[in-house]
């Protein structure tokens, strides 16, 4: 079961006293009380310290999944299964034709496991595309 | 397909650089955001601007109803905006920044992502989202990143429920990363039989592949509905189309209704068109009902209208309106 704020787990309909999951992952390692640990590593930006992302199980700003992201690596495997972005990018941030790359070969080694071959088939077929376009260049 | 698929519903997620999260921004900090997005809307004739926070409560709810905004969204009004485009609606300081999400009746999924990603595209053009190459768009809950994009459908399952079927569906529903809600009542439960049925996570998938399986898991659901209901007709067909028939009866001269009779109204209706014995009714026409008949938009649709028995009498008058001519 996937840990859900309290909110989301209410629109979600999921009972969200479960956040067993995260606590018990980091709470020995990185808490304990406030008087063992001399100075609490808190978000740069928005203040947020990652006791409290535990307890919420929300972030506070988009730097707290920087500067977190060690404590988080763990954690945001269980969620999103260790998979990574392969969606659409803001136009600000533009797509590196190797990442472009490196993502569809993932998608396509995906698609072989789950034996779905027309999809892969098509993945083959937009690789090429990108790989001919950057001939092109 | 629109006996059993209500609604089709796609929502994306996004959040700002350069402010933190609803949850951690400050009145003001939130108050600037929404100028700067009034700002942004203002001279896009395709979208207008709620003026969220001078709505009443009321009012409010009445969105809520109608699913422009959630139910925790509509309990305050300070630091929030509302912006509203043909079939779209844009939350702003949700549980982010951005909630844009659009829906649309009947199964339409694909026309609802392409309605959410035009809005995104716009404002994407004038503000700085908080982005990550590897975590996708970031977002306050980490179960949105990815994509940030939660496609749902509502569906109507009186068969399903009514023969044991639900459970066993919510349980495979769930191993492939799909969430089931009760709509219009408590837990799975629900009178009205109506479901929404929502993808869980949104990272390593693009946004048309969440889409394309979102619409395959929903041709099946629809399919096990339409045996369903078949079934149970076949199983028992007086007592069905008794049943049905006597809701067509109701419907079609009632001079009063309650929400509840209009519920099974909609359920009896509903298996009555699968099972060809209602013909004079279009399952769009049935289903848009529960965009007016519902109690807390007949009250704030129709100031008028004042108390529950003024609201059933609307209402015996108005279901009249989905029988074709
Ligand atoms: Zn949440
Ligand atoms: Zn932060």
């Amino acid at each position: 079961m996937v840990a859900l704020c309290s909110e989301c787990a209410a629109k979600e309909n999921i009972n969200s006293s479960d956040h067993s999951g995260m606590h018990s992952l980091f709470n020995p390692f990185f808490f304990g009380t406030s008087a063992s640990v001399p100075q609490i590593k808190k978000c740069s930006s928005c203040g947020t310290k990652f006791s409290e992302i535990c307890e919420n199980s929300k972030y506070g700003c988009g730097e707290c999944y920087n500067i977190f992201r060690k404590e988080s690596e763990q954690y945001l495997r269980k969620i999103n299964g260790g998979f990574s972005h392969v969606g659409k990018r803001p136009k600000s941030i533009p797509v590196k034709v190797s990442d472009r790359l490196e993502e569809l070969r993932s998608l396509l080694a995906q698609a072989v496991v789950t034996e779905d071959y027309e999809k892969a088939a098509e993945l083959r077929d937009k690789i090429k595309e990108i790989k001919s376009q950057k001939e092109d260049i | 397909m629109n006996d059993v698929v209500i609604s089709s519903r796609v929502r994306l997620a996004r959040n700002l650089a350069d402010y933190p999260f609803p949850n951690r921004s400050s009145i003001q900090q939130k108050k600037e955001i929404c100028d700067k997005v009034r700002q942004a809307f203002c001279d896009n004739k395709n979208f207008g601007i709620a003026h969220f926070s001078s709505l009443n409560l009321q009012m409010r709810t009445a969105l809520v109803e109608k699913h422009l905004v959630s139910r925790e969204f509509a309990v305050s009004a300070d630091g929030k905006e509302l912006i509203t485009g043909s079939n779209l609606s844009i939350m702003i300081n949700e549980e982010d920044v951005f909630r844009i999400q659009s829906i649309l009746p009947g199964f339409c999924l694909d026309k609802a992502y392409e309605n959410v990603n035009l809005a995104d595209d716009f404002i994407d053009e004038k503000f700085m989202f908080a982005f990550d190459a590897s975590l996708g768009y970031l977002t306050a809950c980490p179960t949105n990143l990815g994509c940030a994009l939660r496609a749902s459908v509502m569906v109507h399952l009186p068969g399903l429920a009514k023969s044991d079927g639900l459970e066993s569906l919510v349980t495979s529903l769930s191993g492939l990363g799909y969430t089931v809600r009760g709509m219009y009542g408590e837990g799975s439960n629900t009178g009205g039989f109506i479901y929404q049925i929502s993808n869980m996570r949104s990272m390593g998938k693009t946004e048309n592949e969440i889409i394309q399986d979102l619409k395959k898991i929903t041709e099946k659901i629809v399919d096990s509905e339409h045996k369903a209901r078949k079934n149970i007709h076949e199983k028992y067909p007086i007592r069905t189309e008794d049943k049905i028939l006597r809701s067509h009866a109701i419907a079609k001269s009632a001079k009063i209704l309650s929400e509840k009779e209009f519920f099974d109204i909609l359920t009896d209706l509903s298996v009555g068109i699968t099972c060809g014995i209602i013909k004079d009714i279009s399952p769009e026409k049935l289903y848009g009902t529960l965009n007016t008949l519902l109690s807390a938009i007949i009250m704030a649709d129709n100031s008028h209208i004042t108390d529950g028995f003024e609201r059933r009498i609307y209402r015996a008058e108005k279901i009249k309106e989905i029988f074709e001519d």
